[in-house]
Order: structure tokens, then sequence, then C-alpha cells
């Protein structure tokens, strides 16, 4: 990889610093495949697999706690600068976005566990397609930026910063194919509002891995990314 | 480093299907050609200025065409690892070096515009404008209150004792030893603290109002609060002198000063404002001696 945190002549400090990256990597692994199940569960309608995602959560919180507070001994017993204050700094806010993909996929979750759990009909597939859909490019997308966090790539990490965008216009545009099915049957918009909120949780997933993105680049570079504020007023826009 | 990372258990677990990155590469030697100084060397406002700088002991070539300005009212830091030049360079700005016998510098070293190294420059008076606080504190075997009049005494900075008492008192407040010294002016310098005596060095040192003080690693000696006085000492200071401190304490370094220089094997490799080369240094070497990777 790029960000090459070995090399000190004290070789704990290199113990300490790769314990760290592989615990950010482990708790990433983790917030993905609840990713992927709370995607799953929805996909197959199965409530207790959103359920158990629901359950999962705080043990991916302690994980979190722990990863933090691993960081801030580093800081303390190292008082690491440079590329090293970089790569901590970095984990840092890696470990910070990674809590609030969580905090999304548990959305997801509860979505999936309270629309099919009710006695009211399920929704329509048609309501449901776009969820899918944006959830496999928000995966992808989360897999590639752990990825690139893990090889320090910064070349990679600049490619996708796009994504940011995309899944904006995305959910605009989803919003506005949303709207024709409260327009067509009343009936739904309790559904439908259930969907948008699902949708607006994957393109808060984008966005923090997009942030992933960037903090690989000020590892890498030390140069800061300063995301353009994104447009938040969807609902408007879409309207 | 993922030459030696496994897979994340909780990520294998889970199965979540990443990849783990290739083995790390290693960076090669970085020739002499490749050490030209980065950075900013030259301010707009300096106090002093070294041109095309080379020191040589005998036949050793200690310090190799090092230019650098030294800006009004600013601390600089040099750190580098031992043997590297940061403190011949420093002993060149007030002509220490001219104690060493073998010692030989060419290349032009300029206080106020002044060459330093000219036929006319008389190096008593430079070494009171360009003062010198030294590693281990050496208070002159004489009372605390004549260590400080002293050199006022010789210079003739004081017109009769009131004078000098005067100066002694504005010095000893300026470097933070007054109330701790007051009551006791009459004892050996000996008797105070290795804190105290460097302190009392500093007040020795700036009672002849100097321009520019250079400290040789002034806190290695020192217990952590001592240090902090310094430091703080330091920051204060800076309002009415240039300070150029070689340290080797990065994280001293990084407190103290706006400017660092990073010398290894006799060359300046890097300047810049310390804020930056202690997040995002631009020469590896220098990221190399920082984050502790040198050697």
């Amino acid at each position: 990889m790029n960000l090459d945190l070995e090399g000190h002549t004290m070789r704990r400090y290199d113990a300490d610093l790769t314990h760290c990256h592989i615990r950010v990597l482990e708790l990433g692994g983790i917030v993905l495949q609840q990713l992927i199940e709370a995607l799953g569960a929805l996909h197959k309608w199965d409530v207790p697999e959103a359920r158990a995602v629901i359950e999962r959560d705080e043990g991916v919180r302690q994980l979190e706690k722990a990863v933090d507070a691993e960081l801030v001994q580093v800081i303390a017993k190292r008082t690491p600068v440079a590329r090293d204050l970089r790569a901590v700094i970095g984990m840092s806010k890696m470990v910070a976005d990674l809590g609030r993909v969580e905090e999304k996929v548990l959305r997801l979750a509860e979505f999936t566990a309270s629309v099919f759990d009710e006695e009211t009909s399920n929704p329509p597939d048609a309501l449901l397609k776009d969820i899918t859909a944006m959830g496999r490019a928000a995966l992808a997308h989360l897999r590639q930026s752990l990825e690139i966090f893990d090889r320090g790539d910064a070349a990679a990490a600049e490619a996708g910063l796009g994504a940011r965008e995309e899944f904006l216009s995305w959910l605009r545009s989803d919003l506005r194919r949303l709207t024709t099915f409260m327009m067509e049957d009343s009936r739904l918009i309790g559904q439908v509002i259930g969907v948008v909120l699902a949708l607006s949780a994957l393109e808060r997933i984008a966005e923090y891995t997009v942030n992933l993105r960037e903090n690989v680049i000020y590892q890498v570079t030390g140069e800061t990314l300063r995301s353009p504020p994104a447009t938040r007023n969807t609902v408007a826009k879409a309207s | 480093m993922n030459a030696v990372i496994e897979k994340p258990e909780a990520m294998q677990r889970s199965g979540a299907g990443l990849t783990v990155a290739a083995p790390v590469r290693t960076r090669a030697p970085i020739d002499r050609k490749d050490r030209a100084t980065v950075g900013e060397q030259f301010v707009e406002n300096p106090r002093m200025t070294c041109r095309n700088v080379d020191v040589y002991y005998g036949d050793n070539h200690a310090i190799h065409d090092l230019s650098i300005d030294i800006g009004t009212n600013e601390v600089i830091a040099m750190i580098g690892p031992s043997g590297c030049g940061k403190s011949t360079f420093i002993r060149c700005l007030n002509r220490m070096n001219d104690t060493v016998e073998c010692c030989r510098v060419s290349g032009e070293i300029k206080l106020e515009g002044v060459d330093i190294y000219g036929r006319e420059m008389d190096v008593v008076p430079l070494r009171a404008q360009v003062g010198m606080v030294f590693q281990k504190p050496n208070p002159f075997p004489k009372s605390i209150h004549e260590n400080v009049a002293y050199g006022v005494r010789i210079h003739g900075l004081a017109n009769d004792k009131t004078e000098l008492d005067e100066i002694v008192r504005k010095s000893f407040e300026r470097a933070g030893l007054w109330d701790e010294v007051k009551d006791r002016l009459a004892q050996p310098g000996t008797s105070l603290s290795g804190g105290q005596q460097q302190r009392l060095c500093i007040a020795r040192t700036i009672a002849v109002d100097p321009e520019v003080i250079l400290m040789d690693e002034p806190c290695s000696a020192l217990d952590p609060i001592a240090t902090a006085k310094i430091e703080d000492l330091i920051d204060e200071l800076r309002q009415n002198f240039t300070i150029a401190i070689v340290t080797h304490s990065m994280q001293q370094a990084a407190r103290v000063s706006q400017r660092t220089a990073y010398f290894h094997l006799g060359d300046l490799i890097e300047v810049g404002a310390t804020d930056q080369v202690f997040t995002n240094p631009r020469h590896p070497l220098t990221e190399d001696y920082i984050t502790g990777r040198f050697g």
C-alpha cells in the first residue's frame, strides 16, 4: 500500500498503527456485512433477518467505541506527526463515518421490519425496486472505499468522489417517480414515505463512503477536501 | 504494511469480500543530489541572512552550501539526527566556531546586513548581539546577581550601580526568575536548581540586550516542569528577540517555533512553517526523521 505505516525505529509503534488500521477495517467489514444483510432482508421480505441486523447494532457500537479509544491511545502514547498523524486522524474520522453508515443501515432494517410486519398489504415490487438498485450501488461503493483505504490508494479514492452528486441526483429522480405513485393511489402514501426514508438512508451511506475516500486522500497527500455542500432540500427539488 | 496484514477475522467471518492489498513498497536511499533544500529558506524581514555557507572541520565537510534567512522576532527550530550539522550551524551565527582550531567557515553570514565574518567585526560585541544558551546550564562561579551583572558591566551598558541593579532586575523578570531569586541574590548561582540555572543563563544572555538568542538543546538536561517554563519563556522572549533553537525533541520544536529547519548529514533538507513541516513535510527525509523512521 502507499500509506506505509511501518518502518519506525520503535517497532511497537508500527504494531500500534497497524493494529488500528486492521481494527478500522474490521469495523468497516462488519458495517459492510450489516448493510449486505439489511438489503438482503429487504429483498427477501425477511423480517427476522432485519431484526437480527437491529440486534447486532449494539455490538457494532461497542466496536466503534473500542476502536476510537485505541486511536486515542496511539495519540496519547506516540504523539504521531506527519503521515502518522494524518493516518490516525483519518482513521478517527473514518470510524465516525462508519458509525453513521451503521445508523443508516439500522434505518433500512427498521423499515424492513415495519413495512413487512404489519397487517397491511406488502408494498408493490415497483415501489421497492429503487431501493434494491441504489442499495447495490451503495454497497459496491462502500466495499470499494474500504479496499481503497486498505491500499491507501489516493488516485482510486479521487476517482470515486463524484458519487456524492450521482447518488443525490439518483435520489431526486426516484423521488419524482415515487411522487407519481402517491398521486395515483393515496393509500400508498405511507409506504412511499417509508421507501423515501430508506432511499435517503442509502444516499447518506453513499455520502459517508465518499467521506471515507476523502480521508484516504488526506492520509496519503495531506490535502483536505472540503465537500461542496450537497443540496439538502431534495424533496423540495423533486416536487 | 499489508505484507503482515491478515484479512481481519471479522471480515473473513463476514464474507464481505474485501480484498487484501499488495505488499508494502520500500523507498530507495536518497542521493546527495536529491537533497537540495526544499521549502521557504528566505523570509521578507530577515535579521540574519546566510548564503552558501560551508563549514569544514579539517577535511571533514560538516555543512554543505547552506542558505537560509532567520527572520525578525521568530523562533526557528533546527532539528536533525546527531552529527547532521545543526549545532555547528548555530555556532557559526556568533562565531563560536572560531574557538575550534581546525574549523573553517566560508560563505556569507550577515546580521542586520553586516557581514559577521568581515575583517572589521569584533567578536566580543557580536557575541553580546548574538547570545547563546547551552545544553547544560553553566552559571559562573559567582553570586546569582553577579552572573547577570557581569556581562552588563564588561559591555559598559550601565552607568552606575542603580542602573546596573535595574538591568539585573529586569533581566530576571523577563526570564521569569525574579520572584524565585530576589531574596537570595548574593547566593552562588550554582545553588539554584537545574531549571533555575538555565533561566539564570537566559537572564544573563538577555541582560546585554541581544538581537538574536541561540539555544543549543536548552532543555535536554531539565525535567518536564522546568522545560515547560523555558518553553513558555521562549514564547515571551519572541516578542523582543529572534531565537534559533537546536532541539532533539520534535514536540518541543513543534510547540515553540514558527519555522523549522531539518538538517541531514550536513545538508539543509527542508525549511518551512512548523505547522506544515509537522503535518505534511515535503521531503521524504524530513518525514522519515520526524515520524521516527530514521536510521
